[in-house]
Order: structure tokens, then sequence, then C-alpha cells
């Protein structure tokens, strides 16, 4: 900023000096970048450019798809409904946004948007979704760009179903800035029901594959191959290349990457879709076989979170049935569901379930939160003040005193020398927890 | 023990029959008590505001307040001037409510200095709303608002409390989340005016054009109501800053108590010399006498480290573990506390936890500490302005309160000690920005097209399509259409700071023993001349040693030190005249672009108590260098000081110019609204650019915040405050009083005062 001055002076100097480019007085207009960002792009307006791509589907998942592209049979625990009524036909758009940055504000800009829709021509037909998009070659023409966009995104050729989008983190990024850019060009955005990918995931594959991004479950799960790549954070740099005259050719691996991301969304709903209808599950000859399974801790709670209220007790019969079975598979496994189920057991005050499951912690892993859990399980329900001065006898001896099972054990001694007279008075609120 | 208000009139007899106090009394004025002028409620006021204020007590208007109502009701923007305890709220709040209850979909958003100030307001809103029970939603939203509750803010919130940093940083760049409240904004209030000049107001009257953008675009036109604390030109400043008509409203309904204004010169320890007790320990021993009468006194004093030495001094004083130091607390209070040290003291103060504060400017701001009884000003604080807010913190309704202005023996303060009209008389400075300053338009204007994309003929400001120009040759800003697209991976709001500095801040850290605890922060430029090596820094009375500064990483390590003196650095100037803009005629005083070129690279070492130089240390820090604007006294061959001043001798002339600056930067605040340390001088006998002697006054901050056009345009004024200075001076030889006092390092051994005196012997 130091030679601010001096490229003040420069400017001024050549304006006067007739270079009526150089300065912008008196309104300068500028020539739009018109380019298309690959030969077999389309040109719908100036600047503004769309492909159509087809990519087909494995032929089994037709059962989830309806005519004219619908989604049918989706689980009531990936729509997040309340009432289950898995005859609703869904009109999914899949959607996601390439931007020219990663911050949010009115100053970044979708300026490559895919919208995808589910084709099935006929019941012999194999599955596919139908990507296009949309490319903004220069931004004076970003409100024909939005228009033609929401165009295509208020089409609903399905005029029974429920209009969803779907995206991946579209929650707090595609649809945000999607919104954002429909304010700044003065259009209104048509809103639908969301499914957000992204947080189905996180439950579903956090435990078994760590990070969670969008590449991560297509290679990992999905076992799916992406040809030409670029990292997300690459993207903006490569499109501010291009307006600011760069090659067009350099911008080929981001429209490979946004079409990879679209398609390969469509994959992952599909999938997701039949394996919570199948409990996690997949029948052998399924179309969800050989893939990676989701974590069955993580099924449950999702259908516990997400799920309707109706289905809730019979996701938490399974699940004590499961964990009822004991260790069976995975020991970390088996402890997860088990945890899991201790905090539905204790949410829903389900004392003597709660208590048996406690049992089957200390009996297999034994902590000392395990024996705490179940002595102060037994000393506030079934107020079977020996077993559990004997559970914190048991931890003590096991992992050592400290000052908190001391303490326990002093308050237990107690009542057990004064069962009588001693509700009152012990300090049993500030000791239990 | 009880701090009472009693005990003030009997203090303020028991001065007056004091001899040795009042012998040092320059001037003494007593402002008799004002009733209040009170106007019925307008008619047409919604009945569910009147009845929530009758529950409060409030059963009638000050003048001022209804004056306000009728003028934003008719639609003007208005701005009030307003002292301290005269009802401001309710001027902007009646309004603002009275405008949501009627239609419920209105917005209003209050924008406040600090998060203090809008915690404050935002409790004193709650009270009225919630006794009378009125449907108004209001939200704060700033950099402390949870992210949970962010959102349900921007929806429900009728009225938003909020700052110009996180309206610059967090609303604007994100007005798409503000649809509802952007299309139905309807009122801006703007409190605490007064402090929107020099670069922060050059910087917020930006934020204020890109707000109005913003609003136009969702079909809004605001109306704006401001307030401000005495200024010499509020209507001026308030148009200035919002850039549309104004209507002042400036007569005061409001009843006021008592008031005693005492100027104070301290005993003249060596007339010859001019030596006079130093402010601290005046200040000091007139606090303890305050305190001891048990009268909540605050003492404001001129820097950081006076307000810690101060503090300490008191705190020394009064210790004594059998009376429990007399039951007496007394804190410090600065910028560069962390926020929680900074409420934990406003609260004691409040709660009369607290009886004495020592405070730098800081607390010159709207924050609520209470009602205090005494202010004792630690030197004249820079500005008439200022200095009317420091006394106006002691003082209520309806009690007799005092305020001591302490002379320092700097120019400025005896000037004033002479002149009390200055002080207590004539109207204050004027306060102005600069919001064209290249730097402060380029930072903005970015912000501005990241916002909305800019027509390159919409009127932003002017002169902005050239930087638009420069914007698009980095590559930040496209132009297509006509229109300038943001064209960055940045979010540029996050890189602009709207004070000077501040993202720029260099962090304190304590490593005594290994620590490693962040102690405070100071900006980059202030950190070089006072958080050297070797530096003594004090915090909240603990004092420290630097022993490291790393400015490129904005870092500097402290360690407990237990020495017995303080440091002072030396800054060694370089100036280069790179254009001449502007000739102000009256004046003969060019104005102009300069580079200056700084390097700090000594310090003294200064005893506590008797403040004697007790050596000299190295400083090793790279060079600044700094792009800005200045005011040229140029000594012309047929300039009115150009005779006297060849006939000086050769080694006398530099000394005689430099001194001559040095008094005019510092006597240059009583016209101007800013501080000595805003302006920089220099001094050349014979300026390369110029080919003559000169002497330069220019703006600290980078570009200028219109500071060298108000000086030039002041300097008539400001030589004669510095003639009558030289000529009135009791010294003999120069003193800090005026021209400072005979230095060997200035290589010379004459008289300073009377060579600055031969230079101003005729009229210039």
């Amino acid at each position: 900023m130091a030679d601010l001055y001096e490229r003040l002076r420069q400017i001024k100097q050549r304006k006067t000096a007739g270079a009526g480019a150089a300065g912008l007085g008196g309104g300068v207009h500028r020539e739009m970048r018109d380019i298309p960002p690959e030969v077999d792009w389309r040109r719908h307006a100036p600047a503004v450019y769309l492909r159509d791509r087809v990519e087909p589907l494995p032929g089994c998942w037709s059962v989830q798809l309806g005519p004219k592209g619908g989604w049918q049979n989706v689980s009531p625990v990936l729509m997040r409904q309340s009432a289950g009524d898995p005859a609703v036909l869904m009109d999914p758009v899949f959607i996601d946004i390439e931007t020219t940055g990663l911050s949010s504000g009115a100053g970044t800009v979708a300026f490559l948007i895919g919208l995808g829709r589910f084709v099935i021509d006929g019941p012999e037909a194999a599955p596919a979704v139908k990507v296009r998009q949309y490319f903004l070659a220069d931004l004076g023409a970003e409100e024909e760009y939005m228009a033609a966009v929401l165009a295509e995104l208020q089409r609903c050729p399905l005029e029974s179903a429920t209009r969803l989008y779907v995206t991946y983190n579209g929650g707090t990024f595609d649809l945000p800035v999607l919104r954002t850019r429909s304010i700044m060009t003065r259009k209104s955005f048509p809103e639908a029901v969301h499914l957000d990918l992204l947080p189905v995931t996180r439950r579903l594959y956090r435990e078994k594959i760590g990070s969670c991004s969008l590449s991560d479950v297509e290679s990992r799960v999905l076992h799916l191959q992406r040809n030409e790549d670029i990292p997300g954070r690459e993207v903006p740099e490569r499109y501010l290349e291009f307006l600011r005259g760069g090659s067009a050719h350099r911008l080929r691996p981001v429209l490979e990457h946004h079409y990879a991301d679209i398609a390969h969304m469509a994959w992952i709903a599909l999938y997701f879709n039949g394996v919570i209808r199948q409990g996690g599950h997949p029948s052998p000859a399924g179309c969800e076989a050989g893939f990676l399974p989701p974590d069955e801790a993580g099924l449950y709670r999702l259908r516990l979170e997400r799920g309707p209220e109706a289905e809730r007790p019979q996701a938490i019969d399974e699940l004590i049935r499961q964990v009822s079975r004991g260790v069976t598979a995975g020991q970390r496994d088996w402890f997860r569901l088990a945890d899991l189920l201790v905090t539905v057991l204790r949410r829903d005050k389900r004392w003597g379930e709660l208590i048996a499951t406690l049992e089957g912690l200390c009996r297999n892993r034994g902590s000392v939160s395990d024996y705490v859990d179940l002595a102060v399980q037994l000393e506030h329900r079934s107020r079977d003040y020996a077993r559990a001065l004997s559970l914190v006898t048991t931890a003590a001896g096991r992992y050592g005193w400290d000052p908190a099972l001391q303490h326990r054990a002093a308050r237990l001694h107690r009542r057990l020398q004064g069962i009588s007279g001693i509700a009152g008075g012990t300090p049993r609120q500030s000791a239990s927890s | 023990m009880v701090f009472s208000m009693d005990m003030v009139e009997d203090l303020i007899r028991e001065l007056r029959d004091d001899p040795s106090f009042m012998s040092h009394v320059s001037h003494w004025k007593t402002i008799p008590p004002v009733p209040g002028e009170t106007v019925p409620f307008p008619d047409g006021i919604s009945p569910a505001l009147r009845d929530a204020l009758g529950n409060r007590g409030i059963e009638s208007l000050y003048a001022h307040q209804g004056q306000a109502f009728q003028l934003v009701r008719a639609g003007h923007n208005v701005v009030v001037v307003t002292p301290t305890a005269s009802g401001k709220t309710l001027t902007y709040n009646l309004p603002v409510m009275d405008g949501i209850l009627k239609d419920p979909d209105t917005r209003g958003l209050y924008l406040f200095p600090t998060k203090a100030l809008s915690q404050d307001q935002q409790a004193e809103l709650n009270e009225t709303i919630g006794e009378g029970g009125l449907p108004i939603a209001v939200m704060t939203y700033d950099g402390d608002t949870p992210q949970a509750i962010r959102s349900s803010a921007r929806t429900r919130g009728q009225i938003i409390v909020s700052n110009p940093d996180m309206l610059h940083t967090g609303i604007l760049p994100n007005h798409t989340r503000w649809v509802q409240f952007f299309q139905n904004l309807r009122y801006v209030v703007i409190d605490e005016l007064h402090v929107y000049r020099g670069i922060f107001g050059s910087h917020v009257t930006n934020v204020i054009r890109r707000l109005k953008r913003i609003a136009r675009f969702y079909g809004a036109d605001p109306q704006f109501i401001l307030c401000s604390a005495t200024i010499g030109n509020p209507g001026e400043l308030a148009r200035m800053v919002i850039e549309e008509p104004v209507t002042l409203v400036d007569r005061n309904g409001a009843p006021r108590g008592e008031k005693h204004l005492i100027l104070y010169n301290p005993p003249l320890v060596d007339p010859v010399q001019g030596i006079r007790q130093g402010v601290v320990h005046a200040s000091q021993s007139l606090a303890l006498r305050f305190l001891r009468r048990r009268i909540k006194t605050i003492v404001f004093s001129r820097s950081r480290q006076r307000t810690e030495l101060i503090a300490e001094y008191i705190r020394s004083d009064l210790e004594n573990r059998y009376t429990e130091n007399e039951r007496i607390t007394v804190e410090s209070y600065r910028g560069g506390y962390l926020p929680s040290e900074r409420r934990s003291i406003e609260r004691g103060l409040r709660d009369g936890s607290i009886h004495g504060v020592v405070s730098t400017n800081a607390l010159e701001l709207g924050v609520d500490i209470g009602g205090l009884d005494a202010a004792i000003l630690g030197g004249f604080p820079g500005t008439v302005a200022a200095g009317l807010q420091q006394a106006g913190r002691a003082g209520r309704r309806s009690s007799v309160s005092l305020a001591v202005m302490v002379a320092s023996s700097s120019p400025v303060d005896q000037y004033i000690v002479e002149h009390p009209e200055v002080f207590l008389e004539r109207n204050p400075e004027c306060a102005w920005v600069n919001p064209d300053n290249p730097y402060v338009l380029m930072d903005q204007l970015k912000c501005a097209v990241f916002e909305l994309p800019m027509r390159t003929d919409e009127a932003f400001a002017p002169g902005f399509d050239n930087l638009l120009a420069i914007l698009e040759e980095n590559g930040v800003v496209r132009i297509s259409r006509g229109t300038a697209h943001w064209s960055d991976q940045s979010y540029p709001a996050e890189q602009v700071s709207l004070r000077s500095a501040a993202s720029d801040n260099v962090v304190i850290v304590d490593t005594t023993q290994g620590a490693n605890r962040v102690i405070g922060e100071m900006d980059r430029p202030s950190a070089k001349e006072l958080l050297f090596r070797n530096a003594i820094y004090i915090h909240r009375g603990t004092q420290y040693v630097v022993t490291d500064l790393d400015i490129d990483n904005r870092q500097c390590l402290v360690q407990e030190s237990d020495v017995n003196y303080f440091t002072d650095s030396l800054v060694k100037i370089d100036l280069k005249v790179l254009t001449e803009d502007e000739v102000i005629h009256s004046t003969g005083v060019t104005v102009g672009d300069v580079l200056v070129r700084s390097v700090v690279a000594k310090f003294k070492k200064i005893r506590f108590s008797s403040h004697e130089n007790i050596g000299y240390g190295e400083i090793d820090l790279p060079e600044e260098e700094m792009h800005t604007r200045a005011a040229m006294v140029v000594l012309h061959r047929d300039h009115p000081a150009r005779a006297a001043f060849d006939e000086l001798p050769p080694a006398a002339r530099p000394v005689a110019l430099l001194r001559l600056a040095r008094l005019v930067r510092e006597v240059a605040p009583v016209f101007l609204m800013c501080t000595p340390q805003d302006l920089g001088i220099h001094a050349a006998t014979r300026d390369p650019h110029f080919e003559d002697p000169a002497f330069f006054v220019y703006d600290r901050y980078p570009g200028g915040s219109g500071l060298s056009e108000a000086a030039a345009a002041a300097l008539p004024l400001i030589l004669q405050a510095a003639r009558e200075r030289v000529d009135n001076c009791s010294c003999r030889n120069g003193c800090p009083s005026c021209v400072g006092p005979v230095d060997r390092s200035d290589g010379w051994a004459g008289n300073p005062r009377e060579v600055v005196r031969s230079l101003l012997a005729r009229q210039w």
C-alpha cells in the first residue's frame, strides 16, 4: 500500500493523456468475457453456459425410482419425517455449487451451479441421474445466469410429489449462498424440503472412516473413482484466473469435480436410503451389498434422532435385543451400542432395563464409570446400598481410590449404618453427580 | 465508611479557607444550579410508551427531548448535544420506541463506539421495556453475541444494538441474512458522535455510506438520530458523518446541580527554570485529600504510564494494614486491560466498593460508572471538549460537585491557566473527518464492492473511480458491463480495522518465572515507542521490563521487574515534501503530501518520584515510513520572520525553528480537536524542497485525517497563543511551559526563549 499515491498519480496521468480506459471516468463499459468453459457447452445467454450429462446408476435401484424422476420408498429416517409415510413420492433435485470464495457473504458468487435429477425411461430402462451444470463466464451476467438456474429449480415435473433438495453440506453452504445470490439479483429462491446428506453421513460413517468429505465417502464407502480431480480449496483461484484472462483449459478439473460431486451424491442418497430401510443389514443379493456397511450404533442413533416418534419404541427394543445378545462381533462396537442404550434408557427413565444394561457393561468392560453408574442406580433406584458399596469397593480395588469414590463409599457406609434416619440430611445432591 | 455527597460542600468550604491551596488557584468558577425545563409528552405518543415511562417516574420530557421527538417525527435527521446526566438515551429511545409500537415491522439500529456502552444501553432499554410490558425486542449484536442466538436476533430484533466495527465486518457483508431488517430500517441512532472524528470517524463515515447503499438496495431510507458531547461543531460533524442535512438540538432542558470548576497551577519549585511541582504529585495529593474526606473521586491522567504511577502512589500513601488502608479502594483503569478487568472496575465504581479511580481518557466515554463527586484532571486533556467531558464525570442532577484541573508545566496547560476563558467559556474545538483519505477509501471501497456490485458511475465518493481502477489492476475487482464486481477469494472487511492499527496490535505476554500469560496489547507504532527491549512497562501497578519485542510476530515478552526508574523513548524524524496541493491564503501555509521516515533510536531512564534523567539506552528497531499530509510553514525570503531568522547565529537557527515547531504542536490542541500525539513535527533550516527554512506539522495517520488542513487554517490563532506563551512565561531561559529549557544536546548553549521570541516578534 505504500505506493498507493504513486499508483494514483500514474492513473491520473494516463487519464489526462487521454487513455480513457485506464481510469474509469464516466462509467466505463467493459466487454464481458463471453467464453465457454469447454467446447461442448451450450450458450444460454451472453456469458451464461450450460451442459447436460447423464450418469447411469445401478439397475437394481430402479425400485427406488418412480416415473418422471420421482424418488419413492424414501425412509422417514432420512427425511426426518415426524409421521412415517413411505408412500410419499419425492421430486428430488441434487444441488451443488462452486464459488469464488470460501467465506460466506454477499461478495461470494456461485460461478458453477449444478442441478441433478433422476431419469428413468420406461420400466425396462436403467436408472440414471441427469446433471445440468450452469457456468457463469463473467460476473456481469449473473442476473441472466440466476434467472436460468432458478427457472430450472422452479420446474416441478411431478405435480403430486414433494419437492426436495438434496445436498452435501448444503444446510450451511450451498443453499444459503444460493439464497444470497437470488437476493443479490432480486429474484426469489424457491424453497423446498431439504435433505442434507452430510449429517447423515457423519452418523453412519464417522466411526468407520473418520473424515466424511464427499470424496472420502465415495471412495471408501461406495468404492467409486474420480478421473481428474482437484482439491476444493483450489477451485476459487482457478476460476478467478480464468476471469482475469486465463485459459479455460485450467477450469476442466473444476468442471469434472463439480459434475462428479452431483453424480455421486445421487449414489449416496440411493445407497443410504436402501441400507437404512434394511436396518443396516443389506441383503447379499441387493443393490447395497458390496459397499461398506454403516456403523450399527450410528444407525440406531440416526433412527432415534431423526425417525418418527412412533417408530422409536421399536428401535429401542431392537437395540435392547441386540445388546442383550452380548458381545458377539467386535467388542468395541458392542460397547458403543450399550453406551447408546444407556443414554436412551436413562432419558426414557426405564430404570430396570438400564440397570440390566449397566450390569452387562460392568461384566464386559468394567470401567470406573461403569461401576459408578451402576452404583448410582442401585443407590437411588433400588436402594441396594450394600451392592452399591461393593461395586464402589470393586472399582477402587481395580483402579485405586480417588476422592469421588471415597466420598461415595463414605456416604454409602452412612446409609447402611443408619438406613432409616438419613434421607434428608446427607449431602446427597452434591455428591451424587 | 460512608462516601456521601454532603461531604463535597464541606470540602469546598475547607478548600476556600485553605490559603496554601487558594494561592495556587488561578481561577475558580461556580456554576449555579440550573432548574430543568420540561415540556409535556407530545400529542399522539403511544399510550403504552407513556405508561411505561410513567412507571419509571417520567411524567414529562426535558425540552430538548421533546424538540428532538417532534423533529424526528417530522422526518428530520437530528443531532442532539447532550451533556452528562441530561437524559440522553430518552432523546432517541422515545421516537424509536414510539415508531415500533405504532408499526411493529419498524426496525432501528443503534451504534455505540464500544461493546461496553452497548451493554449499558441494552440494560437501560430492557428496564423501560420490561417494566412497561412493551412488545419491543431489543437484541445486542456484536462480537460477543453467541452464534446460537444470532439468527433470532437478525429476524426478531426490532432494535439492534451494535457498534460500527460489527456493522462493518459482520452485518453489512452479510446483508442478505438481514433482508427483513434492512427493508424496514427506519432509524439509525449514532451515540457518542464526537468519538467519530479523525481517522476512526473517516472510516465510520464510509461505513455509513455503505449502510445507506445497502438500505437503498432494499428500498429503505433511514432517518438518523445522533448524540454528541459538547464539541465546537456538533451539527457540522453530524453532517460530515452521515452526509445528509441534520437539524441541531442544543438547548439542554435537564437540571444540573451546582458545580465548581477550579484551575489549579501547582507551585513553582524553581521560577527561573520554570519547574513546577509535577502533575502526578499534585494530582495524587489532591486525590488523597478528597478520598480521605470520603469523596468519590476520579483522577484523569494523560498517559497510560502516569495512570499507573498515580494509582500506585495513592495506594502506597494509603497503605496501612492496621486501618485496612483506611478502607479506601483505588483502582487504575486504561485501555490495554482485558475486558473482564475493565468490567469489574466499572461495577466496583457503580456499587461503591471502589472509591477512587485513576484513568486515562478511556473513562471519558459514556461508560456507566455511576455518579462521582469530584474529578481531578491531571493536566489539560488535550482538547476543551475532552476537558468538559472529564469534568462532567463528576456531577449529578441535584447535588454539588467539583472538578479541578491541575495544570502541568506544558505550554498548553500554562496557556489555559492564563486564559481560563478558553476552558471555561469558549466553545470547545471542532471535530472533523477525512473520509476521502485514499488509504481509508481504498479499504472501504473493497468492502463496498464486496457487499454490492458498484456501478462505475455511482456516486460513492469523490475520486473513487481511480481507486477502482487500481483495484481492477490488482485483480480483486472485475469490471463488467459498467459495474465493478468483487473478484477475489478474501473477505475484505476482515482485513480492515476502523480504528487505527487496531488489527495490528502487539500482544504483551508476561513470562515471569516461566509463565506465558497475555496481560494486554498495544498498537504497533506505540509499541515501538513504549515496548522496546529494556523498556519499563507498568500494568495495573506491576512493573515489568521488556525482554523482547518481536514486531513481525506482533509479540512483546515482559518479566516482572523492580527498578527505580521508568523509560521514555526518543524518536528521530526525516521528512520529504512530495506535493504542494494548496496554499491557504489567509495564512500563507502550504498543505500537501509528505513522506515521513521515523526511527526510535534511544531511550531515557527517568527515576521515579524525582523524575531526573539517570541514563540512556539504545533501541534497535526498523525504520517506519509513512505517506501523509502536512501543513508546511516556509520562511520565504519575504516572510515576516525571515529577517529575524537570518540574524540568528547559525547554531541557534535549528534550535529556534524546532522549538517553535514544538510549541506550535503543544498549543495546537487548544484550537484543533486532537492531542499533541496526533501531530508530528519537523524543522529544517534549509528544506531541500523549498530551499528555505521551514517547519512542518504533519498528521501522524497515514494519508491524513484532516488535521493538516485544519492546522493550516488555524495557524494564526495557534501562533498567537504561542507568542503569548513565550512573552508571558515566568522563566528566564525557556522552560517546559514555553519553548523548553536549555538543552546541551542541542549543540547550542544560548537562550532558546529569546530566539523563538525573536522569530515571533513581528506579526506573521
